[in-house]
């Protein structure tokens, strides 16, 4: 026993899955070995399903839709967690004044505007002092234009979330700034910043402050595709603050000097390597500022709602059980109507097993036409849903079948299979003699 | 009444098939060959007559070794898999940088420190070859986190059991016992005790 379950272990995921899928397709092929032996139903099933093609029809889509409903819920749900997980990829981790992780992993990764403490210079020169870091990077968010988050940052945390520009170049000025992928203004654009985000921003509050559009990021999938990012000096200068050098010194970007640090609500880490993130995160989780992993945040959350994704799995598999049932009550009674015609069939010779298999053959015909229109429904509808969650999100959604759609897929025509010999035990029951007599 | 029949059939049929989707794992309860034998709740009456004075002195729920790093509070799961997390407090007591470099444990064929990841939006733990402590760093293994993996356990673990494993640094090994907590525990059953 552990000897099998060690050369499962040793598997490769994919052969796992492919494995558990034959396993719940078997039932099929061995049903259909027992009981069309010897025997040739396919003329007799083909006319069946073309004489009711009108009900078969309806209940071929009937089951495409259970199916195609389940699998693209499923689909979909899994989506959106990789979707929003990979939007976190680019933040290894993100330091803040103590407080709520969830809240800050929101408005950093996501952009969803938060009030959040400052960090100050002390903090500012513990980070810039520890060697282990290769990037940090301020983002100070809290102004928009034209309803897209306006962040300042760095020049290296734009190639760090893009890489290579789409068009243009990075900000090498103070009144300079660079456009998301998706973001609403163009390349040589100016415009001045409002004050906080949505209806309530005050457009005034910064005039004066012209801010020019100098390129554009490459798409990230990510929130950030809508935002505009500019030199982080410019917020803090917008807001009347010191610039984060000292007075004289002509640059932007880090470093940057503790003594005129206005302050940001968070800092964004990227270590080269796994350890020294982990090294740094442990240093600088301390009393008086939080450093976290979005993506264990994530994972977290990720965790604790598992319960309502197993639910909801057992809801489509409940569903599609129900549809299945409701059609194989469908077929019995179809069964009834050929009552007469198996009966005749029966007093010219034809063995009983013979009406068992034509009705399972044509059961499962249906079953078969509607599990395979079912992926295509399910592929089609998880595409749909996807649309709709990213015209909200704004998040890069990759939708597609997987594993674990097939195998609830599997699992539903095995199950059917089975639930067809229902039907068929009802026409192989049936007495003969009664039936020729109604039928005179 | 042949439908209702068949709708209990589905149902009953569905029911493993969702079990199976969750991923849900069986627990037998088997025998705990190399795993210290079951003694924690025997020995343990800290909550008896001394409610603020936790003294955990005499028990396996610190462990400290001689160069200066402390483990508190280690723990795992109970699993039948052959490989398990194991977390740990630690604290490097330590006048310089402590490296964590690897551990290893006699119920299992191998050991090493993994650190928490999302690969493309999906969970797992990768190896990390060391970890330096500060002086004076405390530092928590804990769920999507770090980590200390063992691989090949050779039975499995079973809640309340316990089990060895040994922590290797550049300045030494420190050895601790972790508690077996349920398997689908979250921390150590006694984390946030004091232990001044």
């Amino acid at each position: 026993m552990t000897a099998l379950g060690d050369l499962w272990a040793a598997l490769p995921a994919a052969a796992q899955d492919a494995l558990l899928l034959a396993a719940l397709l078997s039932p099929a092929p061995v049903l259909a070995a027992l009981l069309l032996r010897g025997l040739s139903v396919g003329g007799l099933t083909g006319a069946l399903l073309w004489r009711f093609r009108r009900t078969n029809l309806l209940f071929a889509a009937l089951m495409a839709l259970s199916v195609g409903l389940g699998a693209a819920v499923i689909a979909q749900e899994r989506a959106l967690r990789q979707g929003a997980a990979r939007a976190a990829d680019a933040f290894d981790v993100i330091v803040a004044a103590p407080g709520d992780r969830l809240r800050l992993m929101l408005a950093a990764v996501y952009l969803d505007p938060a009030d959040a403490p400052l960090l100050r210079g002390e903090a500012l020169a513990r980070l810039q002092a520890d060697s282990q870091i290769d990037l940090l990077a301020p983002l100070a968010f809290g102004d928009s234009h034209a309803g897209a988050p306006v962040v300042g940052s760095t020049a290296a945390f734009v190639a760090h979330l893009s890489g290579p520009l789409a068009e243009g170049r990075v900000f090498a000025a103070e009144d300079e700034a660079v456009a998301g992928a998706r973001a609403p203004v163009a390349v040589g654009y100016s415009f001045t910043p409002a004050h906080g985000h949505g209806p309530l921003a005050e457009t005034d509050a910064h005039d004066g402050v012209s801010l020019r559009v100098v390129g554009r990021m490459a798409p990230t999938g990510t929130p950030w595709d809508k935002a505009i990012v500019t030199p982080v000096e410019a917020v803090w200068n917008t807001h009347g603050l010191a610039n984060g050098h000292a007075p004289g010194v002509d640059r932007i970007g880090p470093p940057f000097d503790p003594d005129y640090f206005p302050g940001t609500p968070a800092f964004v880490i990227h270590a080269q390597e796994l350890w020294r993130a982990y090294a740094v995160q442990a240093r600088h989780d301390r009393g008086d500022m939080m450093a976290f992993f979005p993506g264990a945040e994530l994972a977290r959350l990720n965790a604790l709602v598992g319960d309502v994704r197993q639910a909801m799995s057992l809801m489509a598999t409940l569903t599609q059980a129900l549809v299945a049932a409701g059609v194989m009550a469908g077929l019995a009674a179809l069964a009834r109507l050929f009552g007469r015609r198996f009966a005749l069939l029966r007093a010219l010779g034809a063995p009983r097993r013979f009406v068992l298999a034509a009705m399972w053959s044509y059961a499962v015909a249906l079953v078969g036409a509607g599990c395979l229109a079912g992926l295509g429904v399910g592929w089609l509808s998880a595409r749909l849903l996807s649309a709709l969650v990213e015209a909200r999100t704004d998040l890069a959604l990759a939708p597609a079948l997987g594993w674990p759609e097939l195998h609830l897929v599997a699992g539903f025509f095995s199950l059917t299979c089975l639930l067809a010999l229902l039907p068929g035990l009802a026409a192989y029951r049936r007495d003969v003699p009664s039936d020729l007599r109604e039928t005179a | 009444m042949r439908h209702a029949a068949a709708l209990a059939l589905l149902i009953a049929l569905a029911a493993p098939g969702a079990a199976r989707a969750d991923g849900g794992q069986v627990q037998p309860a088997l025998a705990e060959a190399d795993v210290v034998g079951h003694t924690h709740e025997a020995g343990h009456d800290h909550d008896a007559g001394e409610p603020d004075g936790d003294d955990h002195a005499d028990d396996d729920h610190v462990a400290a070794a001689p160069f200066g790093l402390v483990a508190l509070h280690p723990w795992t799961r109970a699993t039948a898999a052959r490989e398990a997390l194991v977390f740990v407090e630690l604290e490097n007591g330590a006048a310089g940088p402590v490296t964590l470099t690897g551990a290893r444990s006699p119920a299992a064929t191998s050991a090493g420190i993994v650190a928490f990841r999302l690969v493309d939006g999906v969970a797992a733990y990768a190896p990390i070859a060391s970890l330096p402590l500060d002086p004076g760093a405390e530092i928590t293994l804990a769920p999507f986190g770090l980590a200390i993996r063992l691989e090949g356990l050779s039975a499995p673990l079973t809640r309340g059991a316990r089990l060895p494993v040994t922590l290797l640094t550049d300045a030494g090994a420190l050895d601790f016992v972790a508690e077996v907590e349920a398997a689908d525990a979250r921390a150590h059953s006694h984390a946030g005790h004091s232990h001044d």
